[in-house]
Order: structure tokens, then C-alpha cells, then sequence
């Protein structure tokens, strides 16, 4: 079992602003060489924005739920500004599998990400919770719910839920 | 009084609520089957498979119907039971659907397998109980609409102000489209058994011990039921239901002289809801409706049933050949969890010597889910 992520610092938590992911619902949620200005494209400056791009970090949710019961995830939303949020689905989708993630976008560290969600039952559902993570062992947090181990839905029964990451 | 037992993951097990009920004035029943044995709840609900342990045959093993009509369409109630009050016997009765405790959760037969428990004062029954139900979003009609429904999100844009109602509305529709003329087919088993938990000692070979425990089997009812679903989860809704049985129950004037008797019978049940106590926009908006389509209201049933003896006539109890009967019945739906039905069986029964009786009684029935795996 991966390791308990470390407690964040509540100041750099506050400071930050949202982050929104470059690049995201245009051709495609992944950003390289955004950094580079076109105009002087040597190889000392492609090299020098690809490095910058290796720094950034995909962050991920997934949500968990009892085996077989229908979950739909009716919205999926990351702030990127004051009352500004951006669509990362566009279409509600339903899923029994027990099991399903959604990339955020790619973030550098420390940076706070701002997001939330909205599912509903298909059919009752005895568990269920959301993980926002990382592509490394001790970064990963349980978003919601956060004042149990796990969320249990009555068919039909919304889960909306709103939480912050900070990316490590 | 109330005791729980909790899992480690928290559910609610097991919960027993201990009450005292004020004796019901109502004329007795011995061992007359019951008329209960078809689903009279209009809802087919997703897996609920209670209704096949409502047969024995006459005598002693009878184990009158207590179908938790309406139990919870969620689907995943663990233990229901129910209090059947008359004058000369009380019928308690626990459905227990152990195989929801699974992992696995795929609608299967198995998993909506209920062990049924039942006791009045003259013997202890056990069963077992399951079904197919196109209801369920399990069953390949149910898969269909599941399949439709995703087509149906397409049209719903994500993040628009209406789209989380839209989702709803499309989920509520979807179990609408599944109660409509649904169909249910359920069979089961059961076994009564010597009262060895209660009642009356009894020293069967005279040798001054207490034989209860001893004692054989008290034979088996099967049960094959087959149920309508007319209008869906409206107003309006009603179902029909024939369902057929087959027992062999020991029965007879004394311990020393009993037999197997064969019985055949059938039950006929019609429901209709006479009135909600809601209209349509308010319990649309309710909790139980979107969680189970239960609807409150009042409904009105029916039940017509025919059982006959075989062979083995000279064992019959109180030599009743073959019996007819006549139950009206209304249904008080409050909640999904908690129903009320008042009854009037009028019972003919023609003796072996083609002698007919005729009486009428009463009947109160509370039914009640203990535990689910739902909130």
C-alpha cells in the first residue's frame, strides 16, 4: 500500500491561485513546448522549453465504487478563475465497472489544483469515494468524502463534491 | 427496544426492533393457505423475490404468505420481516438475502436468493426463494434500456445548469420504462419443520421425553408464481398475478398418525391503486420515488385461490377435501420500508363427505425492512 501522502502546508495552500492546465479542450489536454517563442526556435531553446515541459505533472482523478452498481458522473470541473470554471467532460457518462479516471491536466509543483464534480447513482451504491493523484507512490489524496472512509448512495442519490490538490 | 449488529464496513446487519402489539380482535385461521401468495405490490421491483414463501399447505407446517409488498426497489434490502395478526395465531416472518453481502452485485440468481424464515404457533418453516424479474436493470431487457440511457446522456450537455436534473430525470424514466409491463417469475421451496423453537412439547413415542428435535421433517411446499405488470409506476398501476403450488405435509389426527398429503393448488391475485396520496409533481420529487418509485397511496387487491387434497384423505386436518378463498384486501403504503394490509378472506371448504363451510375473517399484516445496504 502506497504511503500516506505528506501533510501539505496550509499557508502555500491559501496563497496559490487555480491553475488552469494550457491546452486543455483544444487539440488535446497535453501542453509541449509552450514555452518556446517560435520565432527563435534553436536547438538550445527547444531544448530548454522541452526540460520545462518535462517538469510538468499529469494530476489525475479516479473515482472508486462498489463493483457493478451504475455510477454516473454528471460533471467534471476545474477552476481557472474566480467563478470561472472549465468543463473537463462533455457529455454525462455511466459506468458499472467500479472504477474510472479523468486527467486533470498537467500542473507544475506546487501549484493548487481547484476542481469539482458531480455524480449520481444509478442504482445504490454501498461505497464510493475519489482520489486525486499523481504518476508517483506517496502522492495521492482522498478528495471525497473526507469525514468517512466511503460515501454510501441510495439510487438516483446525487454526490457533488468540491476539493483542492496541491500538486507535489 | 432496538439492538443492531454493524459489519466492519459499517452496514447495518442486522437490526431487531422488539415491541409489544396490542391483541387484534379477528376471527381465527388455522391453517388455512394463504391467500398472499402472488405479489400484490404493483411494483416488480428489482429483485425482490418474496412472494414464493407464502405456500404451505393446510395443516400443521402451514406457513401463512407475508409478502414485504413494496420492499425497497432499490434492491438491496438484506432482511425484511413482518407481523401477520389474528385471533387464534400470529404469523412472524424474516426474509434474509444473504448473498447481497457478495461482491459480486451482478443481479444474479444467487444474489437475489432470500432465505425465508417464518413461524406460527404450530410449526417452524424454512425456504429458500428466486427469480427472474425484467424488471431488474440486470436482466437483458434491462441491459437494453441501460444501453439507451447512455445514448440519452449524449443530449445532455455537461456543466449546463440543467444537466444534473436531466440525468435524473433520465434515470427515473429509465426504471419507469422497466416497471412497465414488467414480468416477474419466481419459484420456491420450503420446508417446514418440527416446532422445535417454541409452541407445545410434545412426547411423540410416549417414552417421556421431550421429541420435539426429533422429530421428522413436516415436508416441503413448492411454489412457481408468475406476475403482470400492467401500467407502471402511475396512478394507475396495477398487476395481476397466478401463481401454482404443490406441497406434501405431513398431517393427521396425532403424532402417531400422520401422513403425507399431496395438495395441488393455485392463487389468482389482482391489485389497483385506488388513489395516491400525493400528486404526480410531488412524489416525482420525493426521495422514495427517486430512489424506488414508491408511490403512497392506497391499494385495493383481490385474490382468488383454489387448493385441493390429493390423496391421503382420511389424514387431512379436520377432513377439508378442498377449499376456496375469497380475500379482499386493502394496502396502506406509506413508505417503502413500512406497509399495512387489512384483509377479509372469505373461505369455503368442502369436507370428504361434500360437506361445505362457510366463514369469513380478518386479517392485520405489518410488514417492515430491517436492514438494507442503501442509506
Amino acid at each position: 500500500m502506497a504511503k500516506k501522502a505528506a501533510p501539505r502546508k496550509a499557508a502555500n495552500r491559501t496563497a496559490k491561485k487555480p491553475v488552469a492546465p494550457k491546452g486543455a479542450k483544444r487539440f488535446g489536454p497535453m501542453r509541449r513546448f509552450t514555452s518556446l517563442d517560435l520565432t527563435k526556435a534553436n536547438k538550445s531553446a527547444i531544448s530548454k522549453a522541452f526540460e520545462l515541459d518535462l517538469a510538468l505533472k499529469p494530476v489525475y482523478i479516479t473515482f472508486r465504487w462498489t463493483q457493478g452498481r451504475g455510477l454516473v458522473l454528471v460533471r467534471l470541473q476545474l477552476q481557472v478563475g474566480p467563478d470561472d470554471w472549465r468543463d473537463l467532460i462533455q457529455n454525462p457518462r455511466m459506468d458499472s465497472d467500479g472504477s474510472g479516471t479523468v486527467q486533470l491536466g498537467e500542473f507544475r509543483a506546487g501549484d493548487v489544483v481547484h476542481a469539482r464534480f458531480r455524480c449520481r447513482a444509478f442504482e445504490a451504491v454501498p461505497h464510493a469515494a475519489a482520489f486525486a493523484w499523481q504518476e508517483h507512490p506517496e502522492h495521492h489524496e482522498k478528495v471525497s468524502p473526507t469525514d468517512a472512509n466511503t460515501i454510501t448512495l441510495a439510487a438516483n442519490e446525487p454526490w457533488p463534491a468540491t476539493f483542492e490538490y496541491e500538486v507535489l | 427496544m432496538k439492538h443492531s449488529i454493524v459489519t466492519r464496513n459499517g452496514w447495518p446487519l442486522l437490526t431487531v426492533v422488539l415491541a409489544t402489539a396490542a391483541p387484534f380482535s379477528a376471527l381465527g385461521q388455522d391453517g388455512v393457505n394463504d391467500p398472499f401468495g402472488s405479489p400484490t405490490r404493483l411494483g416488480l421491483h428489482r429483485s425482490g423475490i418474496d412472494d414464493n414463501f407464502a405456500h404451505g399447505g393446510p395443516g400443521v407446517g402451514v406457513i401463512d404468505a407475508v409478502s414485504n409488498f413494496d420492499v425497497s426497489m432499490s434492491g438491496y434490502d438484506l432482511l425484511n420481516t413482518s407481523l401477520k395478526i389474528e385471533s387464534d395465531d400470529n404469523v412472524v416472518k424474516v426474509l434474509f438475502t444473504p448473498w447481497r453481502l457478495s461482491a459480486a452485485n451482478n443481479g444474479s440468481l444467487l444474489e437475489n436468493t432470500k432465505v425465508n424464515l417464518a413461524k406460527n404457533k404450530e410449526a417452524l418453516t424454512i425456504g429458500l426463494g428466486s427469480g427472474w424479474n425484467t424488471s431488474s436493470v440486470h436482466s437483458e431487457r434491462g441491459k437494453k434500456l441501460v444501453n439507451a440511457m447512455n445514448d440519452k446522456f449524449k443530449d445532455i450537455t455537461s456543466g449546463s445548469k440543467q444537466d444534473d436534473q436531466a440525468v435524473s430525470d433520465v434515470i427515473n424514466e429509465l426504471y419507469e420504462d422497466l416497471a412497465w409491463k414488467a414480468t416477474q417469475v419466481t419459484a420456491g421451496l420450503n420446508f417446514g419443520l418440527f416446532d422445535a423453537l417454541g409452541g407445545d412439547e410434545v412426547d411423540a413415542d410416549g417414552d417421556s421425553l421431550i421429541d420435539n428435535f426429533n422429530a421428522p421433517l413436516q415436508g416441503f411446499t413448492g411454489t412457481l408464481t408468475g406476475t403482470q405488470n400492467f401500467r407502471g409506476y402511475e396512478r394507475q398501476q396495477a398487476s395481476l398475478s397466478l401463481s401454482g403450488f404443490y406441497s406434501e405435509l405431513y398431517d393427521g389426527a396425532s403424532e402417531k398418525f400422520k401422513q403425507r398429503v399431496p395438495r395441488l393448488g393455485w392463487t389468482l391475485t389482482a391489485t389497483q391503486m385506488l388513489f395516491a396520496f400525493q400528486t404526480k409533481e410531488e412524489y416525482r420529487k420525493g426521495k422514495n420515488y427517486t430512489s424506488t418509485l414508491f408511490v403512497p397511496g392506497i391499494t385495493l387487491g383481490v385474490s382468488l385461490q383454489f387448493m385441493k387434497a390429493l390423496d391421503e384423505l382420511s389424514y387431512v386436518k379436520n377432513g377439508v377435501e378442498r377449499e376456496n378463498v375469497t380475500t379482499v384486501f386493502i394496502d396502506i403504503k406509506i413508505t417503502p420500508q413500512s406497509q399495512l394490509r387489512l384483509g377479509v378472506p372469505i373461505k369455503r371448504t368442502t369436507s370428504i363427505e361434500g360437506k361445505e363451510v362457510a366463514e369469513t375473517r380478518t386479517f392485520f399484516q405489518y410488514s417492515l425492512t430491517l436492514a438494507d445496504l442503501t442509506k
